[in-house]
């Protein structure tokens, strides 16, 4: 059983993911030995650093905001910190083989207009970089609030976008066409634990494969106690710097 | 029947065979094929034996037929504005013109000259512009506020299988093999594809985004088709084709605001499988389009029928339809020229 502590303004997240692993963590007191939640949604590269002073053991940080390079050198590579993102957590990118060879991928989040700020360029940056390689063909904010980028690689393109609307839930698709057929990766409402679904078409049948009924800080959380444990080392803040590092 | 009215086609490939064909079929109380003209007299031959209609291989003879009271040029398209022209000053009821209208603004400027001059009505066979879905769908744009995204993604397997699926075709064109080498032969490629596939949706998209496009990016994907990044105004407009060897299309076009999302999913090419399904989300649900088993190619023939049985004429009509022309031309050679760009 690990000690967990929180930051202000996520404790309803904190206390969801608590009670979904009751022999794993409890809500305790801060400091030394303790897991600290931290809310990523501003400056959060600083907290970070208090907490690794402060003896806590490791970290999750919500939601993690845009940040530079300069920010992130506060915080030491060895350190187990994962990062908890709304959309690029969800367990079903770790038990799908969304990779594909060639042809069209499309990333795009829905993402309600008053919380549009929660899901950044930033994490289909990392989400693409994680899932695919591609470099830069045009990158830019197109319609009011539109992050969107044109990516090309070989023969693969990638086309993501962030389209803030409230017409419909909150979302992420990431749609594959290539050769050989094309398939649809879907993240819903990541406040719940509605499983993804993923719907693959070939010449010949659709297919699609059970995901798990589990949300992005649950998935987030088990993988830290999991690296925990193991003692093994976590890598979410490798790619961030990759991905913070490469050209915009 | 008295009433019906005659159709002549002026060209017998693909598209007469396995698109208009099967559709009048099913419109039988309104048309009755009298006349299939094709340069290559055999192709015409097998395709009017078909429906007991005369053959020619000349657009004179087909002119001259006076059972043909309504033109459908399904004719290669450089040859639509003289096509059109022809039938126009041959006084027929009204014409049909496969896409695209024309390949340069002239031309479409010059064939709407034509259609004022002569009264003829021209209707350019854009099914998805008569697709019931799409028109149950525009009544939803006027709704939503201002749309500030557009996506059309064109997904399709190979013609050929649903060709097969609507009819038996004589004759087949055999494909063209592509060399995608030269940034020359990419950016031709893109530029056709725009014309030969989007084409169909950009009518629908320039409602949605009337201010012309600005091509921000563009790119060729495997194994053949392109994404093109676009704004109009500040509406981003992202264009996708792809052509593989999945079974089932997806056509779909979306148009999101900051309070709706509207969906259009066409129904596929060639085969007669009814209307496409549109939907309008909003915070308040979910609205679907009524089913219709008329699809976009029954519907542009019944507004043929309409226009060749009045005396009116529509105007506007052939300044949309060049307008159309010219949104779908800059798109195409600005994503050419990104294209290139790219390709240095």
């Amino acid at each position: 059983m690990r000690r967990v502590h929180y930051e202000k303004g996520i404790g309803s997240v904190v206390s969801t993911v608590v009670a979904s692993l009751p022999m794993s963590l409890s809500i305790g007191v801060g400091g030394n030995g303790a897991i600290l939640f931290i809310d990523g949604r501003i400056e959060w590269a600083n907290r970070l650093a208090d907490a690794i002073r402060a003896g806590y053991e490791a970290a999750i940080v919500v939601a993690p905001a845009e940040l530079d390079e300069r920010e992130l050198a506060v915080i030491p590579d060895d350190f187990p910190v994962a990062l908890d993102w709304r959309f690029a957590s969800n367990p079903a990118l770790d038990e799908i083989d969304v990779q594909t060879s060639g042809g069209l991928i499309e990333v795009t989040a829905y993402v309600p207009l008053a919380r549009q700020s929660e899901v950044t360029s930033l994490e289909l940056r990392l989400l693409i970089r994680r899932l695919f390689d591609a470099d830069i063909l045009f990158r830019g904010a197109v319609g009011p609030g539109g992050r969107r980028s044109l990516e090309a690689s070989g023969s693969r393109t990638v086309l993501s976008r962030v389209i803030p609307t409230d017409a419909c839930p909150s979302a992420l698709e990431i749609s594959w066409v290539g050769r050989e057929g094309r398939s649809t990766l879907r993240i819903p409402n990541p406040s719940t634990a509605q499983p993804a679904s993923v719907l693959t078409t070939d010449a010949a049948f659709d297919r699609s494969p059970s995901t798990m009924y589990e949300n992005s800080h649950r998935a987030t959380a088990r993988r830290l106690l999991r690296a925990l444990d193991d003692a093994t080392p976590l890598a979410d803040l490798k790619l961030l710097r990759r991905v913070v590092r490469a050209p915009q | 029947m008295a009433d019906l009215l005659g159709v002549g086609f002026v060209g017998a490939g693909a598209a007469t065979q396995a698109i208009h064909l099967p559709a009048l079929a099913a419109l039988n109380e309104t048309f009755t094929v009298r006349h299939v003209m094709d340069v290559d007299a055999d192709t015409a031959d097998a395709v009017a034996g078909r429906v007991g209609a005369c053959a020619s291989s000349s657009i004179e003879s087909l002119l001259e037929d006076p059972a043909v009271d309504v033109v459908a040029v399904c004719s290669p398209p450089r040859f639509h504005p003289a096509h059109i022209e022809a039938a126009c000053r041959a006084g027929v009821k009204a014409v049909l013109c496969e896409k695209p209208l024309a390949l340069s603004t002239e031309e479409a400027q010059k064939v709407a000259e034509i259609v004022r001059e002569t009264g003829v009505p021209v209707v350019v066979g854009a099914m998805h512009a008569f697709d019931p879905a799409w028109v149950w769908a525009r009544k939803m744009v006027a709704g939503m506020g201002r749309v500030h995204s557009v996506r059309s993604r064109i997904v399709l397997p190979p013609n050929a299988r649903f060709e097969d699926m609507a009819t038996e075709i004589a004759k087949r064109t055999p494909g063209r093999s592509r060399n995608l080498a030269e940034p020359a032969a990419r950016a031709a490629f893109i530029e056709a594809a725009v014309f030969g596939v989007t084409v169909h949706d950009l009518p629908l998209i320039r409602e949605l985004a009337p201010k012309p496009l600005r091509v921000l990016g563009a790119t060729l994907i495997e194994p053949a088709g392109f994404a093109i990044l676009a704004e109009s105004d500040d509406t981003a407009i992202e264009l996708i084709v792809s052509m593989n060897e999945n079974w089932k299309p997806d056509w779909t076009l979306e148009a999101i605001s900051d309070t709706g999302r509207l969906l259009v999913e066409f129904a596929p090419s060639f085969v007669q499988s009814g209307s496409g399904k549109a939907s309008y989300e909003s915070k308040d649900g979910v609205m679907q389009s009524p089913p219709s088993v008329h699809n976009g190619y029954a519907m542009e023939w019944l507004h043929v029928a309409d226009l060749a049985r009045r005396t009116d004429a529509r105007p506007g009509a052939m300044e949309s339809l060049v307008a159309d022309l010219d949104y779908t031309m800059a798109v195409a050679e600005a994503a050419g020229r990104r294209v290139l760009e790219e390709s240095k």
